[in-house]
């Protein structure tokens, strides 16, 4: 949501996943186009609807943008997906739980997964084998490269309040997206993490960033359920959304497997007299075990 | 297109080191990470332009030393830039446009070998390519998005170049040797169309820097490279 809110484009942080381009998030519903779901499409698309936060750039800063934002989608962003989507431990423990709770039943069940699988191929079709197979070869360098990115921005950022002076732009908006999860998440794994924690300016961005645009998500939006407004309530108001989704799953379950018994003629309702008639599904069920054997 | 050679090449000029340059057949099989170029120094062999800007600085050699911080981290996000959009383009005309594919590419890569070899490998090159192409969402581009984006990228160099000789003021950096490398390869190599070297050209600043690079640090050399092979004799600290 964040290239929304820069550029002062109407929008609301809509935390549903219907419908998708095939799984995609995040995704922007238009009225005219559909759904768009990469980053650089939605800001095209602000901008075609006259919203730019660009507007004030001199040839050269939006140069650098384009730059940087190159250096961010090359260097930075795999690696992210990496720690939070293949590596074992972030995804188990942090994302898919918070996807999953996030996200309305029915998807939440294999969403996520579909996400996971898909950014697995992706990287592994980007990296190679020696990589994802390499787990020290991948520390070593890819990792570094991204600590090494962090730094860069750090570097060019400095002391000021945004990339290109006191307002903000859509390089700030693509670099507070990125670095905002990582720094918030509770990642049981997070050398990556830590390198961007240690690296106070960027942190201090980050921050001022999230209370000027985001004043609602009081609580840390990216870690606890996003419904509940501190972490105490957050467990007692689950439990019955929790219930009520685990009572609706079993039914689904039963209602779908006494539709396919009757469909398959398992199970039938009979009418009159029990002798003859009632034989009937019982001789089915003997047929259907024969076959089976 | 062979711009990394050239880019590599352009490097070490600019890094005033002696150098022999070999051209081999089987240099992706010779070279260590299986990309070409690679340099030879010695007993090692170190391969792509990272490692070699590595290796060469830690023998102490280094073009980006007078730079701050915040110009090396432009110079790092530009020398991205050029990789993600030019790079990837190089590619994409070589690998995944069919006409350019057919008449010039599969030739081109396949004539060290006899047939049916030469075919069989280009096939494969080409099908690791699409793949990739595929990974980073490049599969979908038609010829037209895919030379906006090269103007794109040519047009952000050129207003970062402005009217200064290099792109940090009086020294050339890696980030010349890398541009040139790319532009220099677009500009010189006979393609099915002009589409992609007239974009370059449509930046005057961009032409010139080539030309004064090359007038400068490729007089008298043999431009079509595949690997360079670097030299002892002349008492470099390289070897040490």
């Amino acid at each position: 949501p964040s290239p929304l809110q820069r550029s002062g484009g109407p929008g609301h942080s809509d935390c549903s996943p219907l419908p998708l381009p095939a799984g995609h998030l995040p995704a922007l519903r238009t009225q005219d186009e559909g759904t768009i779901s990469k980053p650089q499409q939605i800001i095209t698309h602000l901008r075609k609807q006259k919203y730019n936060a660009d507007y004030d750039l001199s040839a050269t800063q939006s140069a650098d943008t384009l730059a940087f934002v190159s250096l961010l989608e090359e260097k930075l962003l795999p690696v992210l997906i990496h720690t939070f989507w293949v590596d074992a431990k972030n995804y188990v423990e942090h994302t898919r739980k918070w996807y999953a709770e996030t996200i309305p039943f029915p998807l939440n069940f294999f969403l996520p997964n579909a996400m996971h699988k898909r950014h697995l191929e992706r990287l592994q079709l980007m990296w190679g084998d020696d990589y994802m197979e390499d787990e020290e070869k991948l520390e070593k360098e890819l990792y570094r490269e991204a600590r090494e990115c962090l730094t860069l921005l750090s570097q060019r950022l400095g002391s000021q309040k945004f990339f290109f002076g006191d307002s903000p732009a859509s390089l700030d908006a693509l670099v507070f997206s990125r670095l905002a999860p990582l720094l918030k998440a509770k990642l049981p794994n997070g050398k990556l993490q830590q390198h961007l924690k240690s690296l106070q300016n960027l942190c201090n961005y980050c921050t001022s960033i999230l209370s000027l645009y985001f004043p609602w998500d009081r609580g840390d939006p990216l870690t606890g359920a996003p419904r509940a407004a501190g972490t105490d309530g957050s467990e007692a108001e689950e439990d019955p959304h929790k219930r009520r989704k685990q009572l609706l799953s079993v039914l689904v379950g039963l209602a779908a497997m006494l539709g396919y018994a009757f469909l398959s003629g398992i199970v039938s309702i009979q009418r009159g007299s029990v002798g003859p008639a009632g034989r009937q599904p019982v001789t089915l069920e003997e047929e259907e075990e024969e076959e089976e054997e | 297109m062979y711009s990394d050679g050239i880019t590599d090449l352009a490097f070490l000029q600019m890094c005033n080191l002696p150098i022999r340059v070999i051209c081999r057949a089987n240099a992706e099989y010779m070279s260590p990470s299986g990309k070409v170029p690679f340099i030879h120094v010695g007993n090692q062999v170190v391969s792509e332009l990272g490692p070699i800007v590595q290796f060469v600085k830690a023998k102490g050699h280094s073009l980006s030393d007078g730079l701050d911080e915040v110009q090396k981290a432009e110079m790092k996000a530009y020398m991205e830039l050029v990789n993600n959009m030019l790079l990837t383009a190089e590619l994409y005309l070589q690998w995944c446009d069919d006409v350019t594919v057919e008449e010039i590419t599969h030739p081109r890569y396949g004539s060290p070998y006899p047939w049916p070899l030469n075919r069989i490998l280009s096939y494969q090159k080409q099908w690791e390519v699409r793949r990739k192409m595929k990974a980073i969402g490049w599969a979908g581009k038609t010829l037209e998005q895919v030379l906006e984006d090269v103007d794109q990228c040519c047009q952000a160099l050129s207003q970062r170049l402005g009217t200064q000789p290099y792109f940090f003021n009086k020294q050339p950096t890696e980030l010349d040797a890398l541009v040139f490398g790319h532009l220099f390869t677009i500009l010189t190599t006979q393609l099915i169309t002009d589409e992609l070297s007239e974009k370059v050209k449509n930046y005057s600043n961009l032409t010139a820097f080539c030309r004064r690079i090359e007038q400068q640090y490729f007089e008298g050399h043999d431009k079509d490279s595949c690997t360079v092979s670097v030299q002892s004799s002349k008492k470099s600290s390289l070897l040490k």
